[in-house]
């Protein structure tokens, strides 16, 4: 069958976005002179349109263009949470790439493909779509990490680069034998492969092609132990491209492994629930413990960045829509905080000095009281401290797992949820109770319009979802509903 | 008779990859890989695929591999240095994957492990030919990833210009 408007619905959110790239890009070529200050807004604005199309997919799981696209609740939350990530990383680019030096409209049109290509892999409904938008995602965020063209920046581009291919090779291998195995590559005709041929679930050829899959996935994610790349990449990375790579990237590819597991390997739960019980585990250990070694703000946020993946683990191991709404509401709400503690390392950081060792913030919580709140909120919020988001993602993530009788992940989950409390508590303690050196550090902060805007709302966000977050945890145990 | 010309190609790919590994000298290299190409080029048209067979003619054997030969000629590296003959970790870790990896490959074909047949048999090939076929199912059912792959392409060459570009 050919395509149809109804198809052409489903795919309105992601034309919208993929033409404001496109209107970036053409947008700086007749800019006349160094006048192209609002290429970003243009880019916020197509958010915005797309935005106001998506409601309308929320409803009954609908399927376009011969299954490879859906149109449910599931992929429109998901959506609304790129959405969030895409504006705030732009409004924090803003000011940050004008004073590098390095507001260039490529970077503006990179952001937007990379969210098209994450829009598309939560959509996906089919192992081939999945696997073109990870790799659109994917190529667009290596060359973002690069974009400072200095010397870290160019690590960063390509270690992860390098390492991301290699994790792309085991993907698609294990696509191959899925296909091998079940004669399809739809996510919902492997569901159906498995369950009406029992025999299917003990086929090698089967399981080597989900255990490399669960690979693949766990290289984007960055799970140990394939989490290698992480730190150099995050800290070598613009840090409005780590904070982009930390929320964005994190959430596509949760969003394609909860379709994957929860749908496709629904039947396989025995299965994969094990190794993933074990990766979960290492993820969070070894991500907390590494991060109170670090003495680098923006280091210690890519192995917390690690940890937190390892909570959301903790979720796809229980395996049920109770935990999937529970992951849906923490990729959200990890969305915010992190993008408002990257906002604030840019802030204390000036043009070719990022600033982010932590002695850099001795005293700045009462030199610069604004910055001092909203960096303390978003740490509470990380180490998960009521009443903010952070702790209700926390504490939806483990009571799923409790309610599926995995109690010791959960104690683990919890015991290591304290640990971080004390690198994170550092930080503030740092900001308030050191004396700032003689020499200041930080003599002024980056901040303008746009990046005050971008740290008040994810403060909003991270207080209001955190105070009042029925709702939303409603919307999302609706959005599983129609997954599962 | 298919099988013994599959034989020949398929002896033809191994030998080209062996000369690939083997050769001294980075054209060399090059060229035993366009042997390669050529001889899965072969392969695939025993299988009926004459579309495949004419892309890897054009795509493999002839674009990449320009940009190969135009890449060693650029960086212009005549021969490998001489402590590539040290028996290191890498190297021997190496031949273990490789091992494992034939293993891997062996085990299937012993136990008689097969897939489910796809769509594309040979009957049907026969029927429909393998361009009517392909292009079919690529401008229907798999609009969505093929037009995926455009953006990709263009992801592409919007990061290549904006890591390469001397002056944006």
């Amino acid at each position: 069958m050919t395509f149809s408007m109804a198809d052409m619905r489903l795919l309105t959110p992601h034309l919208v976005i993929t033409a404001a790239a496109l209107l970036v890009l053409l947008a700086e070529a007749v800019s006349p002179g160094r006048r192209k200050g609002y290429l970003p807004y243009l880019g916020i604005a197509g958010i915005v349109v797309a935005a106001f199309t998506t409601p309308g997919l929320f409803g009954p799981a609908r399927s376009g263009f011969s299954g490879m696209l859906a149109g449910d609740a599931f992929a429109a939350f998901v959506y609304f949470i790129l959405y969030a990530v895409g504006a705030l990383t732009l409004l924090v680019s803003d000011a940050y790439l004008r004073d590098e030096g390095r507001d260039h409209a490529e970077y503006y049109a990179l952001v937007l493909l990379a969210l098209v290509g994450m829009m598309l892999m939560a959509g996906a409904t089919h192992l081939m779509s999945v696997f073109l938008a990870l790799e659109t995602m994917s190529i667009a965020i290596y060359a973002l990490a690069g974009f400072f063209r200095d010397e870290r920046s160019a690590e960063a581009s390509f270690k992860y680069f390098i390492l991301g291919a290699f994790s792309s090779g085991f993907l698609l291998y294990g696509i191959a034998l899925l296909y091998g195995a079940c004669g399809t590559t739809e996510i919902q005709g492997i569901l159906d492969a498995f369950a009406s041929n029992r025999a299917l679930a003990g086929s090698p050829m089967a399981l080597a092609g989900v255990g490399l899959v669960t690979v693949g996935f766990a290289f984007k994610v960055a799970a140990v132990p394939f989490h290698m790349w992480t730190p150099d990449a995050y800290q070598g990375a613009p840090t409005s491209v780590t904070a982009f790579m930390a929320t964005g990237v994190k959430a596509a590819a949760f969003a394609a492994v909860l379709r994957v597991f929860f749908v496709a390997f629904q039947t396989l739960h025995v299965d994969w629930s094990g190794v993933l019980w074990v990766l979960a585990l290492l993820t969070m250990t070894l991500g907390n413990l590494t991060a109170i070694a670090q003495t680098d703000v923006k280091r210690m946020l890519a192995y917390s960045s690690i940890a937190h993946a390892g909570y959301i683990l903790v979720g796809v191991v229980a395996g049920t829509p109770e935990a999937g709404a529970g992951i849906l509401y923490y990729l959200l709400a990890y969305a915010f905080m992190n993008i408002g503690a990257f906002a604030c390392l840019i802030m204390v950081g000036r043009k070719g000095h990022e600033n982010t060792e932590l002695d850099a913030f001795a005293g700045l919580g009462f030199k610069f009281p604004a910055l001092g709140l909203a960096m303390s909120l978003f740490m509470f919020s990380m180490a998960g401290i009521p009443p903010t988001a952070g702790f209700i993602g926390k504490f939806l993530i483990f009571k799923a797992a409790v309610h599926q009788g995995y109690y010791w992940l959960t104690i683990f989950g919890v015991l290591n949820s304290a640990a971080s409390v004390y690198y994170y508590l550092r930080v503030i303690v740092t900001m308030y109770f050191k004396p700032e050196p003689d020499t200041p550090v930080v003599e002024g902060l980056r901040a303008g319009p746009s990046m005050a805007l971008a740290t008040i709302l994810a403060g909003l966000g991270v207080l209001y979802f955190g105070i009042v977050p029925g709702g939303l945890v409603d919307l999302a145990e609706q959005a599983l509903r129609y997954l599962v | 008779m298919t099988l013994a010309i599959f034989f020949v190609f398929a002896a033809f790919a191994v030998l080209g990859g062996i000369g690939v590994l083997l050769a001294r000298n980075p054209i060399h290299s090059a060229l035993s890989l366009v042997g390669t190409m050529v001889s899965l080029a072969g392969i695939y048209l025993l299988h009926h695929a004459e579309f495949i067979f004419a892309i890897q003619l054009m795509v493999y054997a002839g674009a990449i591999m320009t940009l190969i030969v135009f890449v060693i000629m650029l960086l212009d590296v005549r021969h490998e240095e001489a402590e590539t003959e040290r028996l290191g970790f890498a190297k021997v870790f190496g031949m273990v994957l490789a091992g494992l990896m034939v293993v891997v490959l062996l085990v299937p074909l012993a136990a008689g492990l097969t897939g489910k047949p796809g769509g594309m048999t040979e009957e049907v090939l026969a029927r429909v030919g393998s361009v009517e076929f392909l292009s079919e199912k690529l401008f229907t059912t798999y609009l969505l990833p093929f037009e995926i792959a455009s953006v990709l392409l263009l992801v592409g060459l919007v990061g290549a210009v904006a890591l390469a570009k001397k002056r944006l």
